[in-house]
């Protein structure tokens, strides 16, 4: 399919370009602990895109049985599942951490600050916890181009 | 290559050189983030396409059971006796709509808020039975599961169509805005090097012009002192 004027073809590429730049903005502006959102009687996060985005209490709660409680105020919702590293996924945080390690199965060590997964175990961890976890997309390479797409 | 494959009014420089070699980087990282993307919704949609079928087929089973239980109902109170027992029920059913964002797709939640637990009936005991409190008791469970199928139906739609969305804009960038870029960089390398080349070509040029007149004006001065030079061919 051929566009219909060089003018159309520029907006088509500055219109992708823009999409690109603004993959991440269905992420929170500020993420909460589990502590603040038990507490809420609605639990929820205000997205960078202005929606909002809702916890189910039930979810809510399996976290707090699988983390202890010291650790309540230090985990992060929702939890950003990074992709954008061709095949594997990372989730970074120590108590992000040990959710998903106890939500696989697998074991995890004392002060572990990342963990990688491949496709699948996403895929358990997404079907466990759907509204606790979120996608994010590693856009580091991308933040230097961004001047330059400015500019044009 | 023709002008058609090339972005317009470009100017062959290289500080624009340098411009599109940034924009081509950036499009290709793009293009593999928007493929990251595709591939987690389509992996969520076809996580969401078989719990769909459960969920769908748990709400039949439910509502099968219901209306099993209704009949049985009808055939104790009859069916006068259901519908004067269904208007009496005051009870409204409240949900709580909330939404939760995958990758940009807004999808909903619904959650039926129940303030008694459900075990409240709205009928008197007189002139109804165990089986019309049984039906009713089948009909608020099938509801869950409804409302269940609702929500995944309705998010199954939403990710369909960012699906679809999502593989125009990889398939854009793929066929479309990265060879178009490549092909105006290689233009711009291209019109560089010919001009390199019309710049090297011109300064050997002016060279030997340069020589030929030195050798000329030396002849001239040579001539002036009365020398003698040797004819040359």
């Amino acid at each position: 399919m051929r566009d219909p004027s060089p003018s159309s073809r520029d907006a088509l590429d500055r219109k992708l370009i823009q999409e690109i730049l603004r993959i991440n903005r269905h992420l929170p502006r500020r993420r909460k602990t589990l502590d603040e959102l038990l507490r809420e009687e609605r639990p929820h996060v205000v997205n960078r895109d202005g929606t909002r985005h809702y916890f189910r209490r039930e979810e809510l709660e399996l976290l707090a049985e699988l983390l202890p409680k010291y650790l309540h105020g230090r985990l992060k919702l929702p939890i950003l599942i990074e992709l954008g590293y061709s095949g594997t996924a990372i989730v970074r945080g120590r108590a992000e951490v040990r959710v998903v390690c106890e939500i696989l199965g697998e074991e995890w060590k004392f002060g572990q600050e990342r963990v990688e997964l491949n496709y699948l175990d996403v895929r358990k961890v997404r079907r466990r916890l759907p509204t606790t976890t979120q996608y994010m997309f590693s856009t580091e390479p991308l933040r230097r181009a961004d001047r330059v797409a400015r500019e044009g | 290559m023709t002008q058609e494959e090339i972005l317009e009014d470009v100017n062959p420089t290289r500080m624009e050189l340098l411009k599109l070699k940034d924009r081509i980087e950036l499009a290709k990282k793009g293009h593999k983030l928007l493929k990251e993307k595709r591939d987690a919704l389509i992996m969520e949609f076809f996580d969401l396409v078989k719990k769909a079928s459960e969920v769908r087929e748990r709400a039949v089973e439910r509502l099968m059971k219901a209306y099993e239980k209704l009949a049985a109902a009808k055939t104790t109170v009859g069916a006068a006796g259901v519908r004067c027992a269904s208007m009496a029920a005051a009870e409204e059913v409240r949900v709580d709509v909330g939404s939760r964002n995958v990758m940009g797709v807004v999808v909903p939640i619904l959650e039926r808020v129940s303030g008694d637990g459900g075990v409240r009936l709205a009928y008197g005991f007189a002139d109804t039975s165990g089986a019309l409190d049984e039906a009713a008791r089948a009909f608020r469970e099938a509801l869950d599961a409804v409302l269940e199928l609702a929500e995944i139906e309705e998010t199954l739609r939403l990710m369909a169509e960012e699906i679809e969305r999502t593989k125009r804009r990889v398939n854009a960038l793929e066929h479309i805005v990265i060879p178009r870029l490549e092909n105006t960089e290689k233009y711009i390398e291209m019109k560089l090097d010919e001009q390199e080349r019309e710049n090297f070509v011109r300064l050997k040029r002016v060279k030997s012009l340069i020589e030929r007149r030195r050798v000329e004006e030396l002849e001239e001065r040579l001539r002036e002192s009365g020398a003698e030079l040797p004819e040359l061919e």
